[in-house]
């Protein structure tokens, strides 16, 4: 098995766009849920040690868990589509910042885009209500989702969701979401 | 043995859910992430049946969850429509406390939310 590191990465750049994008912590590879809890883990204990406030804290933390266990119900191996999923967690002064990173059947596009305009497109209240609507209509399903997971980002975050898909090829796109949380 | 024992031990992604039947008390309390949450919670459901049936008196369930998934938050509210379904029937007396951690705006308001919904006696408890 080949573990070089290709001469074309530069290690040290790479370091460098962490460092000053105040990368919290970065992971391509698939998900399943010992994976999430780790990188849970890890997330939680950088954040306790950074003095974060306990309510962004814990908003960072419910944010990443509902967007990795999203992906873990959706993902496809590498294999049929090349792409791994991924996550990335920053701050700035102002925010923190959760991207997910996962390949979706071009099929599903507009499915997708669709749910988080309407997502988008509400107050909170409406968020609440769509919320409580969609939980009392929802049955868990085969992968065991509630359906529910765009929805409680949106208002545990207090912000848009951000999202685009860079295409991959005929089939696959990558979908990055972007989740804020203000730092208060 | 009581059938009506009860003792889910929690872990890192799931919660520990038991019942004191002395104290008449139900407890969840931890984290509710469990990635399949139908299989995780079935014994709860059985025991909430099997609970319907012998009633003990007057019973606390108590709620004191540090994070829940969503797919967990719609199984806590099927867990609450079956308690309100026992006191419509007056199948059994229940009371329901929500406990929060005063930091954490959210748990608060998910509590919330559930009082609105079910018609239980619900407390919303600060800790």
């Amino acid at each position: 098995m080949n573990v070089l590191v290709k001469p074309s990465l530069n290690v040290f750049d790479l370091y460098t766009t962490m460092f000053s994008n105040r990368v919290l912590l970065i992971y391509q590879g698939l998900f399943d849920q010992q994976m999430i809890k780790t990188v849970l883990s890890m997330t939680e204990m950088k954040l306790v040690k950074e003095n974060v406030n306990e309510n962004v804290k814990k908003k960072v933390f419910n944010i990443m868990m509902e967007g990795l266990q999203n992906i873990c119900k959706h993902q496809f191996l590498k294999e049929e589509t090349s792409h791994n999923p991924m996550l990335l967690i920053s701050r700035d002064d102002n925010h923190h910042h959760i991207f997910t990173g996962n390949t979706i059947h071009n099929s599903k596009i507009e499915l997708v885009s669709s749910k988080i305009e309407q997502v988008n497109g509400l107050d909170k209240d409406g968020l609440k209500e769509l919320y409580k609507k969609a939980r009392l209509n929802s049955v868990i399903s085969e992968v065991g989702g509630a359906g529910l997971g765009f929805i409680d980002m949106a208002r545990k975050s207090e912000n848009p969701l951000e999202y685009r898909f860079f295409p991959i090829n005929e089939n696959y796109s990558f979908f990055i979401l972007q989740v804020k949380i203000s730092n208060q | 043995m009581s059938t009506l024992q009860l003792q889910i031990s929690g872990t890192e992604d799931t919660p520990n859910i038991t019942f004191n039947e002395q104290e008449k008390e139900f407890l969840i309390s931890g984290r509710s992430l469990p990635e399949d949450v139908s299989t995780f919670y079935k014994p709860v459901f059985e025991w909430l049946s099997g609970f319907g049936q012998n009633p003990v008196g007057k019973t606390t369930f108590k709620f004191k969850l540090e994070y829940f998934n969503t797919a967990s938050s719609k199984i806590i509210l099927d867990i609450l429509m079956k308690l309100e379904d026992m006191v419509q029937s007056s199948q059994a007396e229940i009371a329901v406390e929500w406990h929060y951690s005063e930091s954490d705006d959210d748990m608060l308001e998910a509590g919330d939310e559930y009082k609105e919904l079910v018609e239980v006696p619900f407390d919303l408890v600060a800790y």
